[in-house]
């Protein structure tokens, strides 16, 4: 799917925070805030919320920052979350998954998760190596 | 105003007991009405003895509310003490089930805004045949859009009791989510085409099942899911996130590492 490019950008919030148990509370008022000034329904933002919650529960405890990105692009709602490094999630969404059952398990769970929550995804390279960001992106309307 | 006693407040009538705490907060008086109407209070207490609390507790919660039906009883309203202490005394009650399920200290204001919430999007939905928006949600309770997005996420902290018994902080009797299988049981073949989720799947209970096959296999969103089982999309993302946990539990525990090698969660 091809995903919207950032010519039309508003509401572009961008948050770094440690990991820790605040974190995902914190993030998810971020995302709700941004999508209350937008027509993004209760359905369509629990699915993005559920979305990062999958991501996050991938993640080690300890590790380097994470910086979430909320955007709106013409109709679309964009949600990046950087900083990541489980690899389990980086081969799943980027089609390269290995062969190890438990891998195979929650691959399947993760791409089903994530396949049916948002519209589209990608994964990118980070500035830290191992380091990859997820962006996600649901229509408003 | 002269009450003659008699034997005591014990004989005495309703509206003349009443009459005295109004006007002279006699406490024989107010305790001898408490007494009067304490089987209506095991009356009431008694509907929810199945939803896991003590009978005993519920009933010394539901006195609690007749206290304060005795104690703001308007006389001169023109109806009668139990008309008033009735829904006082299971509004006591349904406001402890509502405290029980809260994992986390939640001001009030926003636990009740998130029970406002609830009922407004169930509203909202059927209104305007969608899920509504934050906005939406907003106007509707007249809270702030930032106050709705703070009680949505406080609302996280809200544990469901028992699907059984409604799951929501104000969540109405629901109609039993296995009365709802009947043919979506077939449907759960798909799931052994996936034989590697297959196992996990099948320890999953069966309102388990039903609410993932809905929303990750039918395609369906959370409203529609609510609207086909019959409870509140609120609800169904809670029980969306048990599930899935769940099914991650068990596909750990069934896998040939056993589940070593598990992160802890960030």
């Amino acid at each position: 799917m091809q995903l919207a490019e950032p010519s039309d950008m508003s509401d572009i919030v961008v948050l770094r925070a440690p990991r820790g148990r605040g974190t995902l509370p914190v993030m998810r008022v971020v995302i709700g805030g941004v999508a209350s000034r937008h027509a993004l329904s209760v359905d369509g933002l629990d699915d993005i919320e559920l979305a990062l919650e999958t991501l996050f529960r991938e993640e080690p405890v300890e590790g380097n920052d994470l910086t979430l990105t909320v955007s709106v692009v013409g109709e679309t709602f964009k949600v990046a979350l950087g900083g990541l490094c489980s690899q389990l999630v980086r081969q799943t969404l980027s089609g390269t998954e290995g062969s190890d059952f438990r891998r195979d398990a929650l691959s399947d769970v993760l791409r089903m998760l994530m396949d049916s929550l948002v519209d589209g995804y990608r994964t990118e390279d980070g500035p830290t190596p191992g380091s990859f960001s997820v962006e996600m992106e649901k229509r408003i309307t | 105003m002269t009450m003659a006693y008699g034997d005591g407040p014990k004989t005495m009538p309703e509206r003349d007991l009443l009459v005295l705490v109004r006007d002279h907060q006699d406490p024989a008086a107010r305790e001898e009405l408490i007494t009067r109407y304490l089987p209506l209070v095991r009356s009431l207490a008694r509907r929810f003895a199945s939803r896991g609390q003590p009978l005993e507790d519920l009933i010394q919660v539901g006195s609690i509310g007749l206290i304060k039906a005795v104690d703001r009883f308007d006389l001169d309203r023109g109806v009668e003490l139990s008309t008033y202490a009735t829904p006082t005394i299971l509004g006591e009650i349904k406001r402890y089930f509502r405290d029980k399920g809260w994992a986390v200290k939640v001001p009030r204001a926003l636990q009740d805004l998130n029970v406002r919430l609830n009922r407004v999007t169930e509203s909202l939905t059927v209104e305007l045949g969608r899920s509504p928006t934050i906005s939406e949600l907003a106007a509707a309770t007249t809270a702030s859009e930032e106050q709705v997005v703070e009680a949505l996420e406080s609302g996280r902290a809200y544990s469901a009791v028992s699907i059984f018994s409604g799951g929501g902080p104000d969540e109405e009797e629901s109609v039993s989510l296995l009365d709802c299988l009947g043919a979506e049981e077939e449907a759960y073949e798909v799931f052994e085409q996936r034989r590697v989720l297959a196992p996990a799947m099948e320890r999953l209970d069966p309102r388990e099942r039903l609410i993932l096959h809905l929303r990750f296999f039918e395609g369906m969103t959370q409203t529609q899911v609510a609207a086909r089982i019959g409870i509140s999309q609120m609800h169904v993302s809670r029980l969306i996130r048990k599930s899935i946990e769940n099914l991650r539990l068990y596909m750990v525990e069934g896998s040939p590492t056993g589940g070593a090698g598990e992160r802890g969660r960030v």
